[in-house]
């Protein structure tokens, strides 16, 4: 007569999988990442202090940030876990060239992070193409390492999501892509368009 | 406090109301404070820095555009030089504007471009400076330097003052000799060398590209480079006092100091290497997702 088991399996716990329950669920980040990209995003405001304002620019300025932040939060609201980044909708624009980094579902990245990096990627789309050819070419180029490098790191975050070494090699890449967009916009503004 | 140059601070509008008759030079001298600070905005073309033992700053502005605008505001605390193209594109090499300028050794520097080149030399106040294709040329003393492209090169000499150097590029390099106390440098593809006397911080990282430093580490030194597919190598200068820690999930680790790396796992190619050199005290972190870490003392 074959016996059946059924019912709760009393058997030894596998060490493997007691160690991984050892394991911390969360990561603090090594640095708080928030401060710096709201201070890149509005402009810079330590170096713009001095600067003379021009209310005209600086209202429609904002009234386009906020309404590409509004729809952006609009569409990620709709779904269902706020925590966690969803594939990046990226609005038709005359130039289809700029293709922003897409962090992977094991970034980590927040809604919040995600909508600031648009924020500072629809100020630079603006100032793209009055850029020289070649500078235009290495952008390119070089937001495609970005990903690479983006796609890279969460495969591995797959295998080993944990990882305080990836997480920041993540927070790294996604500084760089910031990074090459606020120079951008910073430097095309000039000193008096600046906000 | 006082403002003396007030009364100077009408803008200067020097778009050529007559059709294009060839380059226009703009002379302008105003006297401020030693400490000035001087913020220059130009498109393409160049930014030429140069101090001298005068309270005084001094443009001379050469504009090949009839269509370029040179605003030049100034108070004695802050004088403010910017070329704006109105019409934006900055792709018509014949359309240069270049500007000299003579500024107090203690001011501080505010400098961007999209692609002129930036060049400094004997400034001793702060300086920002900020590049989209442009390249930078400066010098460091005391005070902190920062500079700043996309495409372009970066250069920093330091005169071995205890300045803070930051350099953040994407395709160029940053090449940064002389220096002592901290730096930090970013950069994706491109890359970085640099030598640090007496090193307190230096925080490195880059994508793909490579970072090669040299320093020598004070007591309690702290170092951070961190690589994602990119190369790192740190050469310290002996004696070598410190404590090692390397990680890295599937790249390789090159020790000249002897103890070396072990595996993370059976299952995964990570690696880690932790170690004391010499009496320890200043500690070094490196890591890499799949890149070449080198650690050596030569």
């Amino acid at each position: 007569m074959n016996t059946i088991p059924f019912g709760p399996r009393n058997e030894p716990p596998d060490p493997l999988l007691a160690k991984a329950a050892e394991l911390p669920k969360d990561v603090v980040p090594a640095r708080d990442l928030w401060t710096s990209i709201a201070a890149r995003i509005a402009g810079e405001p330590q170096r713009a202090r001095s600067r003379s304002f021009r209310w005209p620019a600086a209202l429609a300025a904002g009234f386009l940030v906020a309404s590409v932040s509004a729809l952006l939060t609009w569409g990620l609201m709709r779904d269902s876990d706020p925590t966690m980044q969803k594939p990046v909708v990226i609005a038709e624009t005359p130039d289809a060239a700029i293709v922003p980094v897409n962090y992977g579902a094991n970034s980590g990245l927040t809604v919040k992070e995600i909508v600031a990096r648009d924020e500072l990627l629809a100020r630079f789309r603006e100032k793209f193409n009055e850029l020289r050819p070649e500078t235009r070419v290495a952008i390119q180029k070089n937001l495609a390492i970005i990903q690479t490098a983006a796609n890279e790191i969460d495969a591995a975050l797959a295998k080993d999501p944990a990882s305080g070494m990836l997480k920041s090699l993540l927070i790294g890449a996604y500084k760089q892509e910031l990074q090459l967009y606020s120079t951008v916009v910073t430097s095309s503004d000039g000193l008096t368009r600046r906000t | 406090m006082t403002i003396r140059n007030l009364v100077l601070s009408a803008a200067i509008l020097a778009a050529a109301a007559a059709p294009a008759a060839g380059a226009e030079t703009i002379t302008k001298k105003v006297t401020v404070a030693p400490d000035v600070t001087v913020e220059v905005s130009n498109v393409q073309g160049s930014v030429e820095v140069t101090a001298w033992d005068r309270n005084e700053v001094q443009l001379v502005a050469e504009l090949e555009s009839n269509k370029d605008e040179l605003e030049f505001e100034a108070t004695e605390r802050m004088v403010r030089i910017e070329v704006d193209r109105p019409h934006g594109k900055y792709h018509d090499d014949e359309d240069d504007a270049y500007l000299t300028l003579h500024v107090p050794r203690g001011a501080r520097l505010i400098v961007d471009t999209v692609s002129a080149t930036i060049n400094v030399s004997g400034v001793r106040g702060e300086q920002n400076l900020q590049t989209v294709s442009g390249e930078v040329e400066t010098q460091s003393f005391d005070a902190p330097v920062s500079a700043t492209a996309v495409s372009g090169e970066i250069a920093i000499a330091g005169n071995g003052g205890k300045a803070v150097v930051t350099t953040e590029n994407v395709s160029g390099s940053a090449m940064v000799s002389g220096i002592r106390g901290s730096y930090q440098g970013e950069v994706v593809s491109g890359e970085i060398r640099a030598s640090i006397a007496k090193a307190e911080r230096i925080e490195a990282s880059t994508v793909s590209g490579e970072i090669d430093i040299s320093a020598d580490l004070a007591p309690a030194a702290r170092v951070e480079m961190e690589s994602v597919s990119g190369t790192v190598s740190l050469k310290i200068k002996p004696p070598v006092n410190a404590d090692f820690d390397i990680e890295s999930f599937s790249g390789s680790i090159e020790n000249c100091f002897g103890p070396k790396p072990r595996d993370t796992s059976k299952y995964t190619p990570g690696s880690e290497l932790n170690f004391t050199q010499g009496s320890g005290g200043a500690r070094v972190e490196i890591q890499t997702l799949s890149g070449e870490i080198s650690i050596c003392d030569r």
